[in-house]
């Protein structure tokens, strides 16, 4: 029995080293890279801490395992810099942010399995990636949000996704118009710690991007995704929930034009389905390469039945590159919101230091 | 007067040729590995590679582009006026590209020599250059064209 096993082991050695004896001789090609974020808040909401934070800190690997196989993993660590169990304030955490198997083939499809970042609208793909974007944050619509009293703040769609996706590129002239599209099934929301899926119901996605030849910079996409979110966005279990998104960018060596809206279907605590819409609208402008004030109204309407109970958030800010991998910037939002038929409202000033490496 | 004549001719085909083919006068020499099939590539698809929206050839294999370090002149000519952004703009789109997951960064480096030789070691790679002699082996020329 055991000689047999043996065999077996030997055999199946032998079979890998014979299919892929290059790939075992060849050199490593592992590269690690990642980004990083400190920031400092002060805000005059009840109940807010003003103080400094260790935002996050991603140490993103890349390795190819041939031309065409690329592997990635980015490992998150966020809010803090320790992990203590013990400590019951502790706020921080570590989490796999992403960890994929890319297969190319061509041009027009290319394959992912793993954990993936939905590919939803402007944001979503850099999502903590400040170092990418103007602002301190990435827009509203992306973060958490708290759209009924009592009900804890969630996302509009899955941050993240478990599963596989098709995507791929494809020239559409020779002036150099694309199309680029991403689609996938993932096990969606309310996947359990270990990544697998809680329930039978998988997530769709897709998203379509379409890059005119006729002026260098502009783009415009949409984007839809789909689950059945287990603890539901106002806290209905396995609620079937659908978000379909636009989005326009126009993008040259000083100005960045962006525009984004949603369309988000859940039900509500009263068992109701309910429609949220959320735009924003954001204008940058880059003087002498550096330096780049940008501005960003955003508008919430949790209820599309209900126009009476709106949030917006206005926001001002100052980019400054220090180099094309260091970023300072400060924001300040004005946050004005209804509730119980009164006007409320909230300052907040963001000021960070993102990094890419 | 037939000295006249001749230099302000000579001034006006000066002036012609600078207006009309501005692109080419500036223009770098792309090379790629010669293990890629590819003879001949647009402006608009050269772009399209050096801003992360192409990542890889026909064939599938990962494209590899080589760039030189952001202060160079050979950078800054081709960033201008083949991309129309700044070599800062440029490594800022990077930054996004790379960060999503979506590309790999251009390898950067410093020497003509230094694109050459990365091109002959990677049969993915592109890159551009000014001085075209002492090619290594596996390094070949390609046409750029309007379209």
């Amino acid at each position: 029995m055991k000689t047999n096993r043996y065999k077996i082991s030997l055999i199946t050695c032998l079979l890998i080293l014979h299919y892929f004896p290059d790939n075992f001789s060849q050199e490593r090609k592992y590269d690690l890279y990642g980004y990083g974020q400190v920031e400092y808040q002060a805000s005059n909401k009840k109940n807010s801490i003003n103080g400094f934070n260790q935002r996050r800190i991603n140490l993103i690997g890349e390795y190819f395992i041939d031309q065409n196989i690329r592997v990635l993993s980015d490992i998150e660590y966020e809010g803090g810099s320790e992990l203590n169990t013990t400590d019951s304030i502790y706020n921080g955490g570590i989490k796999v942010s992403r960890m994929w198997i890319e297969y190319t083939l061509n041009p027009a499809l290319n394959f992912r399995a793993g954990k993936m970042l939905s590919p939803f609208g402007l944001y979503n793909l850099i999502h903590d990636a400040s170092a990418s974007y103007y602002a301190v944050d990435a827009p509203l619509m992306y973060l958490r949000f708290k759209f009924f009293p009592g009900v804890r703040a969630q996302r509009l769609i899955s941050k993240y996704n478990t599963g596989v996706s098709v995507f791929g590129t494809f020239n559409l002239n020779k002036q150099g118009s694309q199309i680029e599209y991403d689609l996938g099934i993932s096990n969606g929301r309310g996947s359990l710690a270990d990544g697998t899926d809680a329930n039978q119901n998988k997530a769709v996605y897709g998203r379509i991007l379409f890059r005119p030849s006729f002026l260098n910079g502009l783009q415009f996409g949409t984007s839809y995704y789909a689950d059945k979110n287990l603890s539901g966005i106002g806290g209905i279990e396995n609620d079937y929930e659908t978000n379909l998104g636009i989005d326009f960018q126009y993008e040259n060596n000083s100005i960045q034009l962006q525009a984004e809206s949603m369309l988000s279907t859940f039900t509500n605590p009263t068992s109701v389905r309910q429609t949220t819409e959320v735009h924003y609208v954001q204008v940058a402008y880059t003087f002498w390469d550096v330096l780049t004030p940008f501005f960003n109204f955003t508008s919430v309407l949790p209820d599309f039945k209900n126009t009476e109970n709106t949030y917006h958030r206005w926001n001002a800010g100052l980019n400054y590159a220090v180099s094309a991998n260091l970023y300072l910037k400060s924001e300040i939002q004005f946050h004005t919101y209804e509730e119980d038929n009164s006007e409320n409202g909230f300052i907040v000033f963001k000021s960070s230091l993102a990094v890419a490496f | 007067m037939i000295i006249r004549l001749k230099y302000h001719t000579l001034l006006l085909i000066a002036s012609s040729v600078l207006f009309f083919f501005p692109s080419k006068i500036f223009c770098q020499t792309i090379i790629i590995n010669k293990t890629n099939p590819v003879e001949k590539i647009s402006k608009s698809m050269l772009r399209n590679i050096f801003l992360g929206n192409n990542v890889s050839w026909e064939n599938g294999r990962r494209i590899q582009i080589v760039d030189f370090i952001s202060d160079s002149p050979l950078r800054k000519q081709f960033d201008e006026n083949t991309l129309m952004l700044s070599p800062q703009k440029v490594s800022m789109i990077w930054v996004k590209v790379s960060l999503s997951g979506k590309s790999i960064p251009p390898k950067i480096v410093h020497a003509e020599e230094d694109v050459k030789n990365f091109i002959n070691e990677n049969e993915g790679g592109i890159g551009y250059i000014k001085n075209v002699t002492n090619l290594p082996q596996s390094v070949k020329i390609i046409q750029v064209t309007e379209e």
